[in-house]
């Protein structure tokens, strides 16, 4: 059935490609049904362990490459969640590339980085994941810059720093592959938690090569720089899913290989260097990603562009998630995953409403927009959802996971890390507000005058996402469920939890009570401001000009918009520790380019000088051979 | 069939050539017949030999009744015919586009007298069992490879053509060098019977010996410091020569190294050790093709010219597919000929269409290709189609390559595990100009729309030569299975050199 699946996606991505582009929405609409088939098949199979499927591709030398799928706990929620979302994402799409230029080429890549999604989440075996990861870093390549000049340096960092880090895995998995014969993960995954026991040195290999490409994906510190550059340029409804689900795959992939291996040595730590109960390797893993979270939130802070802004406030969530993952506590782990889901659904819904401000207004400097709260409510309250809860503020989901990490931080002793959290989460707040200020409060510049709400195709989605936000953190029994079978897989201690009541080592907290005291609390302050005083609809620039008329004083809207450099002094404090990784990477391109001209005119040489180099080489050759 | 046949593939070529260039009326009239027809035959018969020798195994053919050790003698096996096949394939395709050309049409006959005799001696060098008969059909080679290159009068190719010239007669004099060595300590030039005394000889010699033939090749094996003449010959060429320089000359130049390394040398069981010169040769071969792979994937990088940015990559890929071969191991011989099977089919096939897309432009440099996909949309899918399967997406015969390529070298912690990050820098390298010139055929040009009037019709041969191809292409991509059997095949022959020198010199003594 998966097998099918795939192909059928395939089939169906090239005839999308033969739609006229007059009836392009029937393009958008094939891709919607194709992710609501995934969807579909996804639920009705369910997360039952025993689902197995075989194609045979070749087998050369010995090597059986065939393509395996397995059905896991694990790549069951990660494939349930994405493509949820994903189908999300594909309805905004379809009035959104109405008028796109080359969508024709963007729908074609975004169909295969679909198939590619539920193939990598349903791989059994090494060669189909690396295989599906091949895919979805091509593909993404096509869909962030179909042919725009301005996304093309943007889809270079990302594309170059995938690509190293898919082949560092390869060589890893080869390693494995030599030591069990097969490409089975289960199998190998075993293998290499022995091989930390036989032979250390190539099992530090493989765990580096495998590492690297988990940093790369997630954005891990020194790699922090290409989601902002990436995110910012790709498509507005891609953007979403490069934030919400794309950066999520390195993710899957350590804890495929990494939390089993740190559990069996955190149990039998012989011969091993413990910090904190937990091995130094996990525990240096998990600073990183707390040194992540606080260098993201500062550059969140001084970013202006709204796509930026969202874009490093995913890279420091995607810090949270893998500081909480290796803190391998039961609850850390469970609360990374949720984190992660919950991060998923609420960074759609940002992004989705950044689109439809952008689809409106074709703006993305923030200091440039203003007052789209009464133009675009919909939008707006998407918007306030996503960031509350993005901001952990109760009783919305990100609040939910966010507790569960400090849970789990706390009861395993980790003071430190959480400061850091606790750190970039209040700075997310500072971030997150700006956004909210600079593009829907404050002043509506004129020329926006006319900006409607978006199309109601494009509005169901927001709904359905808020609808997801407050109903998971009311009730996140349901995730947490699915959370637990993960656990169980895994061998973990589950959560405990009781109807919405989930019981730490530490305290508990019932989400229904925090959702009812939060909306009571509301409903006061709404009564109180139903029975106060009469009130009258003052605009802000009748304040201030203290009653007289504007326009003698030459302000307009936009002047009183406080947006541009929000956080200027506070940015200024920083301003010595300041470093540009950007262009630490831009050097070495430099560089590169520079050892490659001058070959490049070496070798247009003249003639007398080709043969000198022949004769001269033929004989450095002997002479090496002699010196070796 | 007479075994003896086989012969025909070298003799009527040869033939032809001469009967082409003659300045008779008729023949003026029929030379493309006869061109075409001689293609045809050779690519029929070596089918034919072929068949006949999945059946019987080896063919060998004995001139003038002198057994080999003695006299001439070409060796049909598995491995060299179905090379045979794929570049007649490729030759045929050339030659298409050559024939319906129209600016050639001058000295058309001239020209294909001249491929009829690199016909002739590529499918010699490929057949033969005879080290002297090798170096004879090398300088044939080599010349007309070299007049084939400054056939466009510009001041590029006349400066590659001469470059070329001065490299390979500097490595036939090497080669010459190394046979009369050979025949001065052995006292025979059959490759079977070098093969069986080669480990018998001293370290000196066998050093010697290696040094000499390697130098002799390694020009036309697009190695580092002795591929200076490709940057001019390949961006002065005509569009045919490019196809047959990137798919033919340098793979039947693979060939013969595999025949040397594998079947003279018995590479993988070398042993070249003495107290005073401890010669690790597999180090030195592969720093020698590390540099090699690096230095030819940045000119290719930072290069402009279309044409150079090609052939840099294809020099780039040749050095990666000897990196593979210097594991000596039955997996890198694999990621070799998978290697060469996607370069031997999508290189003259980037050529092909980037030339096309590159067509009425002024300089064919990166920005010619913009807007591409909406000016000469056949070729540019072509364009991308044979450029993922060059730089290995995944399930195509170069990612199966690459992935051995990687198993070679990554599976086992040692000394040599430290050149796969040469390996992933060069996949990296590769797949950042590839994917741009990609994305630059989708960049929309402002400036196109004045000139619109420029006549935009698509040249049947092009198309035909495309699309048989591409087709190629895609069965491979299919149906992976195909050349599943044939490595095995393939690696058992190689790996197996005594059967070699068995099936050969049993014959002689009867």
């Amino acid at each position: 059935m998966i097998i099918g699946l795939l192909f059928y996606g395939i089939i169906l991505s090239f005839l999308a490609l033969f739609v006229r582009k007059k009836y392009n929405f029937l393009r958008w609409i094939i891709f919607s049904f194709y992710i609501f088939l995934t969807l579909f098949l996804t639920i009705t199979i369910g997360k039952d362990s025993t689902y197995f499927e075989t194609f045979n591709l070749i087998s050369i030398l010995n090597f059986d490459l065939s393509l395996n799928f397995r059905i896991t706990p694990l790549g069951w929620l990660f494939t349930l969640f994405t493509t949820l979302l994903l189908f999300l994402t594909s309805i905004f799409s379809i009035v959104k590339n109405k008028n796109e230029d080359a969508e024709r080429l963007i729908n074609f890549f975004w169909f295969i980085l679909i198939i590619s999604n539920t193939g990598l989440f349903l791989a059994d075996d090494l060669f189909t994941l690396f295989i599906f990861w091949e895919l979805i870093g091509i593909s993404s390549y096509f869909v962030i810059s179909p042919g725009w000049v301005s996304s093309f340096r943007a889809v270079n960092y990302y594309f170059i720093f995938s690509i190293i880090c898919s082949f560092f895995m390869f060589s890893g998995i080869m390693i494995l592959y030599e030591g069990t014969g097969t490409f089975s993960i289960q199998k190998n995954v075993l293998y290499f938690i022995s091989l930390f026991e036989n032979s250390p040195l190539n099992a530090i290999f493989v765990a580096i090569s495998l590492i690297i490409g988990f940093f790369v994906k997630s954005a891990l510190f020194p790699f922090h720089i290409w989601p902002a550059q990436a995110h910012a340029k790709a498509p507005d409804d891609f953007s979403s899913v490069l934030s919400g689900i794309i950066i999520k795959y390195g993710l899957y992939r350590t804890i495929l290989f990494f939390i089993p291996l740190f559990l069996f040595i955190k149990e039998y730590p012989v011969n091993h260097i413990m910090v904190n109960n937990i091995p130094l390797f996990s525990h240096i893993l998990a600073w990183s990603g707390a040194i992540t979270s606080i260098i993201a939130t500062f550059l969140a802070i001084e970013s202006n562009d709204m796509k930026k802004l969202a874009a490093y406030s995913t890279v420091a969530n995607m810090g949270y998630i893998t500081t909480a993952l290796f803190s391998l506590s039961s609850f850390g782990i469970a609360g990374a995953i949720f984190h992660t889901i919950n991060h998923a659904i609420f960074k759609t819904a940002i992004f989705l409403s950044i689109a439809a401000v952008k689809y409106r207004t074709h703006e993305t400097q923030m200091h440039k927009l203003g007052g789209m709260a009464y133009k675009m409510p919909v939008t707006f309250l998407t918007f306030l959802l996503a960031i509350i809860s993005a901001a952990g503020i109760p009783p919305l989901n990100g609040y939910v996971s966010k507790w569960m990490i400090y849970q789990g931080l706390l009861s395993s002793k980790f003071p430190f890390l959480t400061l850091a959290i606790f750190l970039s989460s209040t700075g997310a707040f500072m971030y997150l507000f700006r956004a909210l200020h600079s593009i829907f409060l404050g002043q509506l510049p004129e020329k926006f005058d006319n900006v409607k709400e978006v199309p109601f195709l494009m509005q169901i989605p927001m709904y359905i996402l808020m609808f997801l936000m407050v109903s998971i953190g009311i009730f996140p029994q349901f995730v947490i469920n699915l959370i637990n079978s993960v656990l169980t897989s895994y061998n973990i201690s589950n959560i405990n939890i009781k109807n919405s009541m989930i019981f730490s080592p530490l305290s508990g907290i019932d989400s229904v009570k925090v959702f009812l005291a939060f909306t009571g609390s509301f409903i006061l302050a709404f009564i109180l401001y139903l029975i106060g005083k009469p009130r009258k609809h003052v605009q802000p620039l009748d304040t201030y000009t203290a009653g007289q008329d504007p326009a003698d004083f030459n302000l307009t809207r936009e002047l009183y918009h406080f947006a541009y450099k929000f956080y200027g002094p506070f940015e200024h404090m920083f301003d010595s520790f300041r470093t540009d990784t950007k262009e630490f990477y831009d050097s070495i391109e430099r560089k590169i380019n520079e050892i490659g001209g001058y070959f490049r005119d070496f070798q247009s040489g003249s003639i007398r000088g080709t043969i000198y180099t022949f004769m001269l080489s033929f004989v450095l050759i002997i002479i090496y051979w002699w010196l070796l | 069939m007479n075994y003896n046949t086989t012969v025909l593939l070298i003799i009527i070529p040869i033939l032809s050539s001469f009967l082409v260039y003659m300045p008779v009326g008729l023949i003026k009239k029929s030379f493309k017949i006869i061109f075409l027809a001689t293609i045809l035959f050779n690519l029929l018969f070596s089918l034919k030999i072929f068949s006949v020798v999945l059946k019987y195994g080896n063919l060998i053919t004995i001139i003038g009744n002198y057994h080999p050790p003695f006299g001439i003698n070409l060796v049909s096996s598995f491995f060299s015919i179905l090379f045979l096949i794929a570049l007649y394939i490729v030759f045929l395709i050339s030659a298409i586009i050559f024939i319906f050309k129209n600016d050639t049409k001058n000295n058309q006959q001239k020209i294909s007298s001249v491929l009829l005799l690199y016909l002739a001696s590529f499918s010699e060098i490929i057949l033969t069992g005879d080290l002297f008969n090798l170096f004879v059909f090398f300088e044939i080679f080599s010349i007309s490879n070299i007049i084939i290159i400054s056939l466009k009068n510009e001041k590029f190719s006349l400066k590659g053509s001469i470059k070329y010239l001065l490299i390979s007669s500097i490595g036939s004099a090497l080669l010459l060098f190394a046979i009369g060595y050979i025949y001065a300590i052995l006292g025979t030039l059959n490759l079977a019977e070098i093969a069986l005394n080669f480990e018998k000889i001293s370290f000196f010699s066998k050093c010697f010996i290696i040094f000499f033939l390697m130098g002799s090749i390694l020009s036309e094996l697009e190695v580092f410091p002795f591929n200076l003449w490709i940057s001019d010959s390949y961006a002065g060429a005509k569009n045919f020569v490019n196809i047959l320089l990137s798919g033919i000359s340098c793979v039947v130049s693979l060939y013969i190294f595999i025949r040397m390394f594998f079947t003279i040398f018995n590479y993988p069981s070398i042993s070249l050790y003495s107290y005073n010169f401890p010669l690790d040769i597999k180090l030195l071969l592969l720093t020698f093709f590390s540099l090699s792979i690096i230095v030819n994937q940045l000119v290719a990088l930072t290069s402009k010219n279309i044409k150079r940015i090609l052939a840099f990559s294809s020099a780039a890929t040749i050095s990666t597919i000897l990196f593979a071969l210097t594991s000596g191991t039955k997996s890198g011989f694999s990621s070799a000929i998978l290697l060469i099977i996607s370069t031997i089919i999508s290189k003259p096939l980037l050529f092909l269409s980037s030339h096309q897309i590159t067509k009425g432009k002024m300089e064919k440099n990166l920005d010619s290709f913009k807007n591409g996909i909406n000016r000469k949309r056949y070729f540019s899918i072509l364009f991308i189609v044979s450029a993922i399967f060059f730089t290995g997406f995944p399930l195509t015969p170069a990612f199966f390559g690459k992935l051995m390529l990687f198993y070679t070298y990554a599976s086992k912690l040692n000394y040599y595990t430290y050149f796969i990050i040469v390996i992933i820098f060069s996949i990296t390298v590769e797949f950042f100009y590839y994917f741009r010139m990609i994305h630059k055929l989708f960049i929309k040009d402002e400036t196109e729309r004045e000139n619109k009037n420029i006549k935009n019709n698509l040249s049947i041969s092009y198309f035909v030569s495309g699309l048989t191809m591409i087709s190629i292409l895609i069965i491979f991509f299919i149906f992976p299975n195909i050349y599943e059997k044939v490595i095995t095949k393939m690696s058992e022959e190689i790996f197996n050199q005594k059967e070699y020198i068995q099936t050969i010199l049993k014959l002689g003594e009867k």
